[in-house]
Order: C-alpha cells, then structure tokens, then sequence
C-alpha cells in the first residue's frame, strides 16, 4: 500500500516536472527573424527586396573593360577559350535559388497587414520582375527551365522533378506577363537607388530585346519574339517619353566619375564606396600590361563624316596614331587613349603598354591619371560609380527593337541613334533610312566590312550599339542572340587577333617580345594573338550552357529520367 | 554605425536512474536510465529515452577457479550495451529562420541590409542515438606480473542529423535537415602490461596496446550513388581516384613530320579529357607526364558518362586508400636499475592513407613557384624513371592534369615515432642522507626524436594532416617539434 502511494506520487510528480520541462525547452532565438514572425510592415517588404539588388545590380563585377576578352572587341594573347567544353559535373550558376528568392518575396508580401492596393501592387510589381528578370536570365543560360509560382516543398517530389516546361511556349510568355504587370505596377519614384517604373522599364527592355532577337535568329518562335519585341519597345518608350531622362553632355564622364546622383542620363546607378570595397575597373585597365582593344573594333568606328573608314577606300592604313584618332568618331578618342600607341618599352611608366597598341581609355578620368590616390591605384579601391542602366543603352536598343519589329521609321532614328549622334562632344552626322538603306546627308553607303548575312541598316545599328556601349558587358550576349558567335573566330576574322598598324621605326625603345609583328617585318598590325593561339570556331553548344551531370543524375536516380534531358546541343 | 551579434541559447534537461547489483564478488550488474530533453528539437522530438546495460562475471572469485592461482590470478568477463544521445547541432536548427546580411549595394555609408531565404524544413529531427555493444575480457597472469585485456565492441550512430536526401537545383536551397542513416563501426583493442624484477635488481615495465576501427555508412537514401557523398557501404575515409600507371614515354604517341604531338599511339587511352574538363588548354600530354590505368576500358581516362563518379559508373576512379587512421598503436618501456632509470615511449598508426595538395607535395603548385629540394626528381629526357612528372607551369593552381587524386603521389602516412625517452639518475638515499636531501635526480627527456615513416622526404608530420586555416593545403601547419630537455629534479 505504502510502496504504491510512494509509486503514484513519483509518476505524478515526474508528470509534472516533464511539462514543466517542456517549457524550459522552449528556447526561441534572441538575435534571428524567423518567416513567421517577419513580413509586417512595408519596410520589412523593402529590406527584404534589397537583396535583388546586390543579385543583379552587380555594377563592374560584369564583363566590363578587359573581361570583355570573349568577345570581337578584346584581344588576348592567348585567346580566353569557350567556357564550357564538356559537360560540367556541377553549376553552382544552375540553381533556382533566385526564382525561389522572388517567389518567396511574391508570398510575404501577400502576408503583410494593412497594405493599400497600390502599395501591394508596387511590391508585386518588384517581385514579378525579378522573377521575369530571373527566368529570362535561366532562359538564355540553358533554354528550357522548370516555372514556379511559389515556393515548393521537400516532400513535393513530383513538382520538383517535373518536366521543364518550353522556352518558348511556357516560360517567355510568362516573362511577358510578369515583365508587363511590373512595367505597369511600379511606382514612378520609390527614392534614390531603388527601383521604380523607369529602371524597371531599362532591365525590362534589355531583357526583351535579347529575348526576342534570340528567339527570332535562332529560329525558335517568331510570334513569341515578335511580343518581346513589342514589350521592350514599350519598356523603351516608357523611360524615353517620360521626360526625366536626357544624354549627358560628357560622354566620357559617364564611366569615370566618383558620383553620377545627379547625371541626366543615370537610370540607376551603383555607387562604391572604399570603406566597403570598390571595385578595379581602374586598375586592370591603366595599371596593368593589357592584351588591348583590337583592330576590327577600333576600325568599326566610323570617320567623322559618318561613312565607314574603308567605304571606298579598302586600302586605309592611317600610318600614326594622330592619323588613325583624326577624324573619327569622338567616341574612340574617349574609349580608346588618343595621344599615342602604347607600345611596350616605349610609354613612360613601363607597365600600361598594350600588345594591340590601343590602350583602354573609357573607365579612366583623364584628370586623374598618375594619382597616387589610393582609390586610383589599388585593387577592389576603386570608387567610380557605376551606370548601372543609362539613357544611352535604352536609345541604341530602341532603334535595334524597331528594325527588328519590321518598321524603323526616320522618326524611330531621330529620337534614338540620332539623338546619340548629337550628344554635346559626339556630334556625329544623323543617320538616314533611304529605301530600307542607311544614308548620311541624303547618300547611302554600305560597309565593306559588313557580314553579308546582314542587312546595311541593321549593320550601322548593330555598329552604333557596338560603340556606344563599348567594353559595358553586353557585346558576348548581343553575339549569342544575333546568332554571330562566328565573329570570335579568327579564321574568319583575323582582325581581331591584331591591334595597330605601326612602323617599328617610329619606336626605338619597342620591346620586341611584346610588340610582335609578323617575321621579318618592321612595318604593319601588331600580332596580340598568334595563330597558335587562337580559339577555335563556335559550335552549336556555345550558345547554350550544358545542364550540370549531378542534375541529370538526381532526376534519373528519383525515376523522373525524362523530365530532364541534356540540352540537345550538348549531346555528343 | 553597425553592431553584430552572436546570441545563443540552448537548455537540456534530463532524468537519470541508476540500478547497482553485485553478488559477493562475483555478478555484477548495472543498468542506467537516461531520459533527456533537449531545445535543438522541435516541439514532439525533444525527449529521448536512453538506457544502457552491463554485466560482468568475475570468474576467477569462483571457488573451482582457485587451483588456478597464482597461474591465473584474475580473470573477469564484461558485456555491455548502451545507448547514448547526441544533440550536437546548432540552436535553433528548427525554425525558420532568416540571416540577416548585409548586401554589396551601397546606400549612404553602408551596404543596404537585407535578408537570406527562411531556412527550408521538414519533418524536423530528433536525437542521433548511439548505441555500443562491447564484449571484453580482463586477464591477470603469472602472479599478476602480466595482464591482458581484450575489447571488441560495435558503435552504431543511428538516425545521422543532417541534411536528407540530395535534392534537384528546382528546389532551390539546402534540403532540410533530417535524420538520416546509420554509420555502423566496428573495432577492437587489445592492451598488456607485463611487470617484472629480476634477480639482478634490474624492473621492468612493459605496456602497450593495439586498435583498429573501421566504420560504414548504411541505410541512407539508396538513390545516392554519388561516389564522394555518403551511399550505402560507403567506408568512412575512402578515397576515391586514378591508378597510376606510369609516367608517359616517347613511344605513347604519335607525331607528325616536325617531331609535334599528333595524338596517343595504339592501345594507350587518351586522356584529353582532363585537360578540357579544367580548361588546361595550354596543357597537352606529352612524355614525362602521368599516364593513367584506363580501368574500364573505354579507351579513354574520364569519370564517367555522367562526368560525376558514382559507385555504378565510376568511369576510370576507383577507391585508392583510406584516410582513417588504423592499427593505431602505443608502448612504454621503463627500465630501474640502481638509480639509473630509462623510460621509452613509441606511438604509431600501421596504416592510413592521405591525398595532400599544396606546394610542398605538388611540383609547381603555383605559376611560377620554385621548386623544393625534394621535388628534384622530376622527370626529364636524361632521367626518365624520375618519381615526379614532366615540370609545367601552369595558368591555375591544383588543377594539373599530372597531379590529379591518383596512387602515384598517394601519401602513405604510417608511421612509428619515439615520442619521448627519458634517462634520469636518481642519488642513492645514503648519499642523499648526508647531504640532508630527500630526493636528487637528475635526467634528460628527449620529445620526438625519431620518426620511421614511408614519406621519402617529402617534410611533412605524418601525424599532423592539414588543419583549420591552412587553405586546405598539407605542410602550412607545424609539425611536431623535437624538444630535448635536461633536468635537475631537488626534493629538501
């Protein structure tokens, strides 16, 4: 009896201190914000969208300046190769991390309390483009993706495995749709350095614009291009009708100066900052030996009068870098350095010679070459800000957009190449449609050098884009979607393996390793790559990442083998 | 201005019974009760009930065990079984809980705050449980002069906290945590100890003792074949890589009429797939460098179809050592005689592999890098059976198609070390006496005098493998050092 009162009162009391032990269990942490406490304001909204930012505004972590060498405008003595050349085990590119990111952001704002339509219409527009931005993105990495609408869960194995949905057919026209819905939702102004209608309407024109050409050239969907066309053209009239964005008068000083808040032309800007790293455009393009802009970039710029330097004229050799700069479009003189070829052993501080002669000009104040500033001269401390999206891109892209779209009117060039044309220092010659064919002063033209696959007047938009956005970033995706990675080829253009003409005698001091003519020649095109050394000729697949083996491998082993194929061009 | 913080909680709980039996001497029995609790699991998975239980039966207290002493002096059998708890995760792992970072997009003098994905979750987790089965006997012999113990036991980790099964790139982020397999190790160890005078006034003392382990994975996802993830059989440490055949000669390839490389001759796999896999496009194997054992025959050396190695297609890797330590091994010695002592301690592994990368076991690691003494013997046209291949300078470090995981440059890591010898005399009592001391002894202790290793003169520590901070190259952390001490040890 005894022993089983003293029984009963142990369970009871263990009973007890059990549930007071749970609670003592129930530890919530002090310093981290869970999902389920977060989402309560419109400033949780905000903080959260910061992390889009740093995402795609990656400012000069692009290809800016030389990390434009996988394209026809650098050169390197050994010619950067083609990225991937067979499949990749892994890619930590082929995530849906940042689809996840917009999808989650698209619930929590739903989730906030006390929001007015509009407000919740703006952050919804913020989310759909990021979303749209980021699909667009996937698209043109790897072509066929998996679309989510929202967040899916570890044990949702059949939508996790499932079958990727078509570029073409399902993915783009959702893109349209989420691109739309942020281009008409977003505010007008949400205050400096975030986004609002206008930038949004700059990422939304690019997007398109590469979207569609793609579609377009590679012969996959024309109706589907045919709408992204449209799209950018209205993203594009948006930023150009709104009145708030006008060229800035120093061409140059969009890419070298320490603030751009208040540059006309600035859409949206990344600023640096020392104490937080900058970043080193500055310094491996002026500090550092460098391969060098090539010959057939530096050519493409027209001469002053608005022709091609060859038009009529197919043995121009301008003998000195006075005669090759005089008379040309300003804009080489401000990407390219002017006063001479920087020829190694001949330029005064040794290390800033060129093996192509031309020395990257665009990225440095000319007010401030030789400081000995630590933001001038030190890696990852360089504080130019960034024209993250400018006026410039959305007028060369508007009056591409319209050729493409089938009705470039004079009109459509007067308020895009033509305004670029006239920029305060540019001043070069309107460009003129006459019957489909480009014209200046009433007189049409046709470049020699053009690809014959290509129409004239596509030719000159396609140079202007060239070399109003020189060395920017974009010149690898324009190839890719005009289907044209061929240019990087030497064996069909070996100008881009050459770099200034130059007469030996000129330079006494020339280090002869580094400043290479052909044997037994003291005259003629600097040799930046020799044949040796060149890439080899595009194939199919380098305009398409491969879909990383450990992905095929995980659908195969989870019995979904035929929902994820390797991309058809990455098939041996 | 920014503050950071690092903030954790964690509270436990438990319970414990203890239940001691022991009859006259001769049974003896425990069991243990745990029930404990524990705020890194979520609400319903906080508790676990651990018990544990042993027996041990002293033979040698048994009456019919008597005509056997002094021969056999002690004898005593021990089993057990236990289970034991393991929360040995951060706080909070259960919640949904977002980092808060600061982004690369400045705005006015900092980065704009933002914040990271909640973490995914599952069903949440509980405790990795334990469990250990040990068998052992304890021997005393010859009048206790020597002694003999004997282990074998099993350790089974079960239910392994971590993140679950491998998930596709469509979901996004780190797959939830779970429990999640078993990893099953079974061992052994034997000690001994034998203690004697001699007649002569000499004592001595002998200890030493012998293990060995070897553990595996089971009952994880079977779909994981993934060679260097955890799949079912895996063995903890294996190490997966090429076979070396040999170093390349002329006659491996073909040339064209100026004397250049055209491609590999007749029947000698192509191994251009390791130059294109890591861009080397500057690389082309010639003479002097590796030459791989195409194991599956396909005339070529790769990683199979898929390009990641896993247990079905390895392509040409396959399981080239083992980096767990085994055969783990310590003895003493110690010597009296007269006031002369003599200590001796040896310590070593038998047996353990090492892949090692960095400058001190890779020839040009770096562009340009010198080479070290040791890398001397490297292949040229003059010295054609060199241990080292062909020198090349390459663009990027650690991916040279020479010096890819492979049993050539395998690092056998075994090894035998004196740890410590130590001689001392000690004055006699009658000296010490008249000079009214209790105690005058003076010696010297030498710390790591002699290694016997099979690392031919590469200068690494067989005992220290790459640690925390090193980059996760072998050699930048400091081996042991050799000490040698002298001492004068003065009792009043």
């Amino acid at each position: 009896m005894k022993l089983n009162k003293i029984l009963a009162l142990s369970v009871a009391a263990a009973g007890i201190m059990l549930t007071a032990c749970d609670d003592h269990l129930e530890v919530n942490p002090v310093d981290n914000i869970s999902d389920s406490d977060y989402w309560q304001t419109e400033e949780h909204v905000r903080i959260y969208a910061n992390g889009f930012y740093s995402t795609y505004f990656t400012g000069f972590a692009g290809n800016y300046g030389y990390n434009e060498k996988l394209t026809d405008n650098f050169s390197d003595v050994i010619q950067q190769n083609w990225p991937y050349i067979v499949v990749s085990g892994t890619d930590a590119n082929y995530t849906y991390s940042r689809v996840l990111r917009a999808n989650y952001f698209l619930e929590g704002v739903e989730r906030v309390p006390g929001l007015d339509e509009a407000t919740r219409n703006h952050w919804r527009g913020i989310g759909r483009l990021f979303r749209g931005y980021e699909y667009a993105n996937m698209s043109f990495t790897y072509g066929d993706t998996q679309w989510y609408y929202r967040r899916i869960a570890s044990t949702e194995t059949d939508t996790l495995y499932k079958a990727r949905d078509s570029r073409d057919k399902v993915v783009i026209p959702r893109v349209i749709a989420d691109l739309r819905f942020a281009l008409d939702n977003i505010r007008e102004n949400d205050g400096d350095l975030q986004v609002n209608r206008y930038v949004a309407a700059a990422m939304i024109a690019r997007q398109m614009l590469r979207e569609g050409t793609y579609l377009k050239y590679h012969g996959i969907n024309a109706e589907v291009a045919n709408q992204c066309l449209q799209l950018a053209k209205e993203a594009c009239l948006v930023v150009m009708n709104s009145g708030k964005y006008t060229l800035a008068d120093d061409y140059h000083a969009l890419f070298c100066s320490e603030d751009l808040s208040g540059n006309p032309e600035v859409i949206l800007r990344k600023v640096y900052i020392e104490t937080k790293g900058g970043h080193d455009v500055l310094n491996y393009n002026y500090l550092q030996p460098q391969a060098g802009p090539n010959r057939d970039f530096a050519d493409s710029f027209l001469a002053a009068n608005g022709h091609p330097v060859y038009e009529n004229n197919s043995s121009w050799c301008p003998a000195t870098a006075e005669e090759y700069f005089a008379g040309r479009d300003p804009r080489l003189s401000m990407v390219i350095r002017p006063d001479k070829y920087y020829i190694a052993g001949e330029n005064v501080d040794g290390a800033t010679y060129s093996r192509s002669g031309f020395s990257m000009w665009k990225y440095m104040n000319p007010d401030k070459e030789g400081s000995t500033e630590i933001v001038y001269t030190t890696n990852n401390k360089n504080t130019t800000d960034c024209p993250q999206f400018r006026l410039g891109e959305v007028l060369v892209s508007y009056a591409e957009i319209c050729y493409e779209l089938g009705n470039l009117t004079q009109s459509d060039l007067d308020k895009s190449i033509n305004v670029l044309r006239a920029r305060k220092g540019v001043a070069m010659p309107a460009l003129q449609t006459l019957g489909g064919l480009p014209a200046v002063d009433g007189v049409t033209y046709d470049d020699p050098m053009r690809d014959p696959d290509v129409p004239a007047m596509l030719w000159e938009l396609r140079r202007e884009r060239r070399v109003e956005l020189a060395f920017e970033g974009s010149r690898l995706d324009d190839l890719k979607r005009w289907k044209k990675l061929s240019y990087l080829d030497c064996n069909y253009n070996e100008n881009i393996s050459t770099g200034a003409y130059v007469n030996l005698a000129d330079f006494p001091k020339a280090d002869l390793s580094k400043a290479v003519l052909p044997t037994g020649q003291s005259v003629g095109y600097l040799i930046v790559s020799p044949a040796a050394n060149w890439r080899k000729g595009p194939q199919a697949h380098d305009y398409i990442r491969p879909i990383p083996a450990d992905q095929l491998q995980l659908f195969e082993q989870a019995g979904y083998k035929d929902n994820l194929k390797q991309n058809p061009e990455w098939l041996n | 201005m920014t503050a950071t913080s690092y903030n954790s909680k964690h509270t436990l709980a438990g319970f414990f019974a203890r239940l001691n039996y022991n009859f006259r001497g001769r049974y003896l029995l425990e069991a243990n009760f745990r029930y404990d609790g524990s705020s890194k699991f979520p609400s319903g998975k906080r508790w676990a009930a651990l018990p544990s239980f042993s027996a041990g039966w002293i033979v040698s207290n048994e009456k019919f065990m008597e005509s056997l002493n002094p021969a056999l002096s002690f004898l005593k059998l021990r089993a057990s079984w236990g289970k034991l708890g393991s929360d040995r995760i951060s706080d909070g792992l259960f919640l949904a809980t977002m980092a808060l970072s600061e982004s690369s997009w400045i705005m006015g003098e900092t980065g704009a705050w933002t914040l990271g994905l909640p973490k995914a979750l599952a069903n949440g987790f509980t405790w990795e449980t334990i469990a250990t089965t040990d068998l052992g006997i304890d021997l005393r012999l010859l009048g206790n002069r020597l002694g003999v113990g004997f282990d074998w036991y099993n350790r089974r980790t079960s239910d392994l906290i971590n993140t679950g099964a491998s998930l596709p790139s469509t979901f996004g982020q780190t797959a939830p945590m779970t429990n999640y397999g078993h990893l099953n190790t079974n061992g052994w160890e034997l000690s001994v100890d034998y203690h004697h005078t001699f007649p002569f006034g000499l004592g001595m003392t002998v200890t030493a003792n012998l293990s060995d382990a070897k553990s595996k994975y089971s009952n994880v996802d079977p779909t994981e074949r993934r060679c260097d993830y955890r799949y079912n059989g895996k063995v903890y440490g294996e190490i997966w890589g090429y076979e070396t055949d040999r170093l390349f000669t002329k006659d491996d390839f073909t040339y064209d009429a100026d004397g250049r490389i055209t491609g590999y001759a007749e029947g000698v796999a192509s191994q251009q797939y390791l130059v294109d896999k890591y861009g080397q496009t500057s690389f082309q194997f010639g003479p002097g460098d590796v030459k791989y054992v195409d194991q599956n025959g396909d005339g070529k050396i790769d990683n199979g179809e898929t390009d990641t190695p896993t247990i079905d297609d390895p392509g040409d890797m396959k399981v080239i050592g083992n980096s767990s330590p085994r055969y783990q091994y310590g003895g003493r010695l110690d010597l009296t005689y007269k006031g002369f002592d003599l200590g001796l301690f040896f310590q070593g592994v038998g047996k353990r592999d090492y892949w090692g990368t960095g400058q001190l076991v890779n020839p040009s690691f770096h562009f340009g890098e010198a080479y070290y003494k040791h890398h001397m013997d490297y292949w040229t046209e003059e010295n054609p059976n060199a241990f080292y291949a062909r020198p090349y300078a390459l663009n990027y470090r650690s991916e040279s198609p020479n010096y890819k995981r492979q049993t050539r440059y395998l690092l056998n890591m075994a090894y035998c070390r004196l740890k410590n010898l130590t001689v001392g005399y000690s004055l006699p009592d009658n000296v010490l006496k008249k000079l009214q001391l209790t105690k005058l002894r003076i010696y010297a202790s030498f710390e790591n005098l002699k290694t016997w290793d099979h690392l031919d003169g590469i200068p690494i520590d067989p005992e220290v493998t790459v640690q925390t901070g090193d980059g996760g190259y072998i050699g930048r952390s400091y081996p042991f050092s050799k000490e040698y001490s002298f001492g004068l040890q003065l009792t009043f």
